[in-house]
């Protein structure tokens, strides 16, 4: 382990000296202790340079004391928890800690991808526009690869993360958002009403940015039982009513999460107030090298120094622009370093260029006088002023408003029905007008959120016009001289030479000259350096600051991880499952399931050492010399009643209902109001004013939405009430020409002969001694078939009952792939159904009714709907039986050139009938019912795959006399 | 975004599905194809003010007519559609 060199013996607040830590940075072994960040201790271990830059591979080291270190990100830990591009600023050490570098190969000191500096005119604004645009192939064969190993920040495990997220709603009646000392402040004052008040803090600990003498108001406040404080927590996003994303790092500081404890979550908070106190962002200067390690922003010095008792340095130079640095000098002097130089721009001082390559060795000084001289140095911290932390409000749509006398981008406004801002964000620089200010937030809250409109903010706005009059700010941003390159966004690389060469190539606007240059687009943001990239513009363009703006900011202000986003939908909860009331029974019987939609259906019931294709065939074949059933339950179900409810069926299906006799099942069509086909199913009429309604499956949740709009809004009159009794119905569907026979032995009490109950009957009865049951005599085999529903509780007895009766009859389970076989056999549309085809494309033409309106009926007379040239259902069998075809195969008129404009149509439904021993399919092709016989190809160049030469058919393949059903 | 339901208060966006302009009027029967047309396909964008057809999927289920600002998301009124629906909670 080596000696930690540059730690103090005397400051360092934060940390615990009795409680030493190691951990590992690129494998080799450091001491630090508990209380430091990542950063601190490899400072105090005389650690410079920690990373490689993005595009350019220079040599960074640690720049910040902040969440949105533009240079020092480092990937963490090992195994499975490997996490990239981490600030670390922000990680707390713990033991046995593992860190590694980035972007460097095949070593941090040696990196031999730094010879892309060798080509920096290559990489120059808007080297992606310019360089790759051509050849094509040149893009994913050369390009694309030497620019992701170039440009790969760090690597994700590969592994499943096996750490938990979750989320987490959250109401207050105040919220603040930063716990500096004007967030303390505010949310003490506020606090006072009794109002429950919720202070949320990026950081670890409250205070800010300097939390000495605030112990006492921390200490007071987290004693106050309507306070909750929430550290290590970000405010991601702001969103309507008041809404805010937060993500807390619950176990980021620690090796593993503890047990039970997820590792991020997400919050949902809304507060019908909120008190934005983010704070400032120190911003750096522009000068040459100003990018190499042992160059620190002077807040981050100064924090080094007091709350991690580290030295930047032996000899430090300070080049500042404000008179927030003096404390650093100070503080530097006391630790023993010597402050080799101070360059204030406001006398007319600046730093030329900074010099050394993995560290600093010394600057060059330029004189007001224009005279230079060289001053050795292994530190330099720098202060260009201080950024608001407008992001958030910029999100709601918020452009900042610059301030010359602050020489700054401030809130547009202050204040607004639900916001007030206070602290450094409303321009405030001593801690006294933060925490003064902050109070009268807290008040102004208070009063508002007992009484909206109460709150007199006279005085609230009048202490930050006093202090904005007053300020004076040194308007300085980049040294004036020197030929070395000057950074402006450390984290993209973006010079100061490429916002010029931008503005000379004709950029205008700030947001294309951040798109062209990649300025702030980094993970930073651009928190220290945006300002800059807008000063170069203002100059380059003569325009003053205000007019050049700032770009706009979106969610997230600072990076989320995704699997907190994901938080717990992953794996098998990413979406709900649904299953039906037969769901354990197929599993018993070694069903296999098949998601469709949030369903998973029975697909087939395999026998032992049968093929899937095998078990299919058996079970089209059971239904068709026997009998077979299939769980339907999945089918949307909708119960109707009341007077209309005739009236009503009549205006939502395009065939009639009010002739439908009580004791009968119907067909029924749906249209969108475009004339297109919605869903169809069946109505079954139960009593005079009762009807039982199923829809597809896939439909279920839209037609029930139809159906409340058309009585909700289009026909209120009409006296009807239903309910979506998907749930309430387990369903089988009984089919072959044994099924009367197994119908009979589960409802001996009714009278099942075709006489008393005819194809398309509809019964209310009692099966199974007493289960109540809707029967229906429909078919969708084309068998003699039934529907029959009972509450959803026996739809396994159910199950069970018809297997055990049928077994005489050889009854069979079947799952929906035989179903499907069935209908296509039978020339039963489904899939045809696609939002694409109208009643008559599907061959149902007749059940367009024209002695009534209808959802649909005006605009499906449209002349395109009606156009002859349509494509139409019709069958299609291969000229050798064996030949298969896929859904979504093409079809030309034989000997046609492949061509767009020889497009016939396509298959929608296909599969291997076992009946007719043959593949067959049924297809939407152009003018199809007039083409009957005629010998097409059908063509799958998707899918390589030769043209099959096929005849047109009536797609009704399986007793188109529709004998069987009615038997 | 939140929704005030008139009968379920205040609701988070995600319960809601969304239609579109609540001010148009289904043509009559014998109403001319063009009038059809302008009813299905043929819509204003306002930026501003805008009257338009909710439904609360996720709770009770009853379409509303909510009054919502297209650039502030701001809300002011949400009635149930169905005539004697107006009373607002
Ligand atoms: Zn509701």
């Amino acid at each position: 382990m080596t000696r930690q060199t540059h730690r103090l013996n005397g400051t360092g607040r934060r940390l615990d000296r009795s409680k030493p830590i190691s951990f590992t940075f690129d494998g080799k072994r450091y001491g630090g202790f508990e209380g430091d960040t990542l950063a601190s201790a490899l400072l105090a271990n005389g650690v410079r340079l920690v990373a490689r830059s993005f595009k350019y591979h220079r040599p960074r080291g640690i720049f910040t004391c902040d969440p949105h270190e533009p240079s020092a990100l480092v990937q963490l830990r090992s195994g499975a928890r490997q996490e990239p591009n981490i600030p670390a600023t922000m990680v707390e050490l713990y033991d046995g800690l593992e860190a590694a570098s980035q972007n460097r190969w095949p070593s941090l000191r040696y990196d031999l991808l730094s010879v892309n500096q060798l080509f920096s005119p290559f990489f120059a604004a808007g080297f992606y526009y310019k360089t790759f645009k051509w050849p094509a192939k040149f893009w994913t064969g050369l390009y694309e690869p030497v620019i992701r190993r170039a440009a790969g920040m760090g690597r994700l495990s590969g592994s499943i993360d096996p750490d938990t997220y979750e989320k987490i709603h959250h109401h207050c009646d105040i919220l603040v958002i930063g716990g500096g000392a004007a967030g303390i402040s505010a949310a003490r004052a506020a606090a006072q009403s009794g109002a429950r008040v919720t202070l949320i803090e990026e950081h670890a600990r409250l205070g800010g940015f300097d939390g000495t003498g605030l112990e006492q108001d921390i200490a007071e406040l987290e004693a106050l039982v309507n306070v909750r404080i929430m550290p290590r927590t970000m405010v991601f996003g702001w969103y309507d009513n008041n809404t805010f994303g937060a993500v807390e790092q619950v176990s980021d500081h620690l090796p593993v999460p503890a047990a039970h404890q997820p590792r991020q979550r997400i919050w949902k908070i809304v507060a019908p107030q909120v008190i934005l106190a983010t704070g400032a962002h120190e911003r750096s200067l522009i000068f040459g090298n100003n990018d190499r390690p042992g160059v620190m922003l002077a807040s981050a010095a100064e924090r080094y120094l007091r709350d991690y008792g580290v030295r930047p340095g032996s000899r430090a130079v300070i080049f500042t622009t404000n008179d927030t640095t003096a404390g650093l000098a100070k503080a530097l002097g006391a630790a023993g370093v010597t402050v080799a130089a101070v360059a204030d721009a406001r006398n007319g001082d600046e730093i030329e260029t900074v010099h050394g390559r993995t560290a600093v060795t010394g600057v060059t000084l330029r004189q007001r006088d224009g005279s230079r001289r060289t001053v050795d140095c292994d530190a330099v911290c720098v202060s260009g002023g201080w950024n608001p932390a407008v992001q958030l409000l910029a999100q709601r749509g918020q452009k900042p408003r610059w301030s010359d006398g602050l020489q700054a981008f401030l809130p547009q406004e202050m204040a607004g029905a639900e916001f007030l801002c206070t602290g450094s964000l409303a321009g405030l620089e001593d801690r006294e007008d933060c925490q003064a200010h902050g109070r009268m937030a807290g008040e102004v809250a208070a009063q508002r959120f007992a009484a909206p409109d109460s709150a007199d903010l006279a005085s609230y706005h009048s202490y930050l016009e006093a202090n904005e009059a007053r300020a004076a700010s040194f308007a300085y941003f980049e040294t004036s001289a020197g030929k070395s390159k000057k950074f402006i966004d450390l984290q993209n690389d973006v010079t100061a030479g490429d916002v010029s060469l931008a503005t000379r190539e004709g950029y205008r606007s700030v947001e294309h000259v951040k798109r062209y240059t990649t300025l702030g687009m980094a993970t930073d943001q651009g928190k220290t350096s945006n300002i800059h990239g807008i000063a170069a513009m203002s100059k380059a363009l003569d325009k003053p600051m205000d007019q050049v703006g700032t770009t706009g900011f979106r969610p997230p202000y600072r990076p989320v991880s995704l699997g907190a986003l994901a938080g717990r939908s992953r794996g098998k909860h990413w979406r709900p499952i649904l299953r039906t009331p037969l769901h354990g029974w197929v599993e018993d019987k070694g069903g296999v399931f098949i998601e469709s939609g949030l369903w998973h259906r029975s697909q087939y019931f395999p026998k032992p050492g049968e093929t899937m294709s095998q078990a299919i065939s058996r079970e089209v074949q059971a239904v068709r010399s026997a009998v077979g059933f299939c769980d339907v339950s999945t089918l949307g179900k909708i119960d109707l009643q009341g007077p209309d409810a005739a009236a009503f069926l009549d205006r939502v299906y395009s065939n009639g209902f009010a002739k439908l006799p009580v004791g009968k099942s119907r067909y029924g069509l749906m249209l969108r109001e475009d004339g297109i086909v919605m869903d169809d199913g069946t109505v079954s009429r139960l009593a005079e004013d009762h009807y039982f309604i199923t829809t597809t499956s896939a439909e279920s949740e839209s037609v029930i939405s139809h159906l409340e709009y058309c009585h909700q809004v289009l026909w209120p009159e009409l006296d009807v009430a239903f309910a979506d009794a998907g749930e309430d119905w387990a369903g089988t569907a009984l089919a072959g020409p044994r099924a009367r026979e197994v119908l009979a032995r589960i409802a001996p009490e009714l009278d099942v002969s075709n006489a008393a109950l005819p194809f398309l009957a509809a019964r209310e009865c009692t099966i199974l001694d007493g289960v109540p049951a809707r029967l229906f005599r429909i078919s969708f085999s084309g068998e003699l078939a039934y529907e029959i529903y009972v509450p959803s509780p026996y739809g396994r007895p159910l199950a069970e009952a018809l297997e055990r009766e049928g077994a005489d009859f050889g009854i069979t389970p079947y799952g929906v792939e035989a179903l499907d076989v069935l209908r296509i056999e039978k020339g039963h549309v489904s899939s045809e159904l696609n939002k694409f085809t109208t009643a008559a494309d599907l061959g149902l033409g007749m059940m367009m009714s024209k002695k009534k309106d209808f959802i649909g009926r005006a605009l499906s007379s449209r002349p395109g709907l009606t156009d002859p040239d349509r494509e139409v259902v019709v069958g299609l069998k291969p000229l050798d039986p064996s030949h298969s075809f896929r859904q979504g195969a093409h079809i030309t008129a034989r000997g046609a050139p492949l061509a767009p404009e020889n497009d016939d149509g396509y298959i929608t439904s296909s599969a291997w009938s076992p009946t007719l021993e043959s593949h067959i399919a049924i297809a939407l092709v152009r003018r199809g019912q007039e083409r009957l016989g005629e010998v097409v190809e059908i063509i799958d160049p998707l899918h390589g795959e030769d043209p099959v030469p096929a005849t047109i058919v009536s797609h009704h393949f399986y007793d188109p006399e529709n004998a069987r059903v009615r038997s | 975004m939140r929704i005030p339901c008139p009968l379920c208060g205040d609701r988070p966006l995600e319960e809601f599905t969304y239609r579109g302009d609540a001010t148009l009027t289904r043509p009559a029967a014998d109403a001319p194809m063009e009038a059809w047309v302008d009813y299905v396909y043929l819509r204003d964008n306002p930026k501003g003010p805008h009257r338009e057809h909710w439904r609360h999927a996720q709770g009770c289920g009853s379409w509303l007519v909510v009054d919502r600002n297209t650039v502030t998301h701001e809300i002011t009124q949400a009635i149930q559609a169905r005539p004697g629906g107006e009373v607002q909670r």
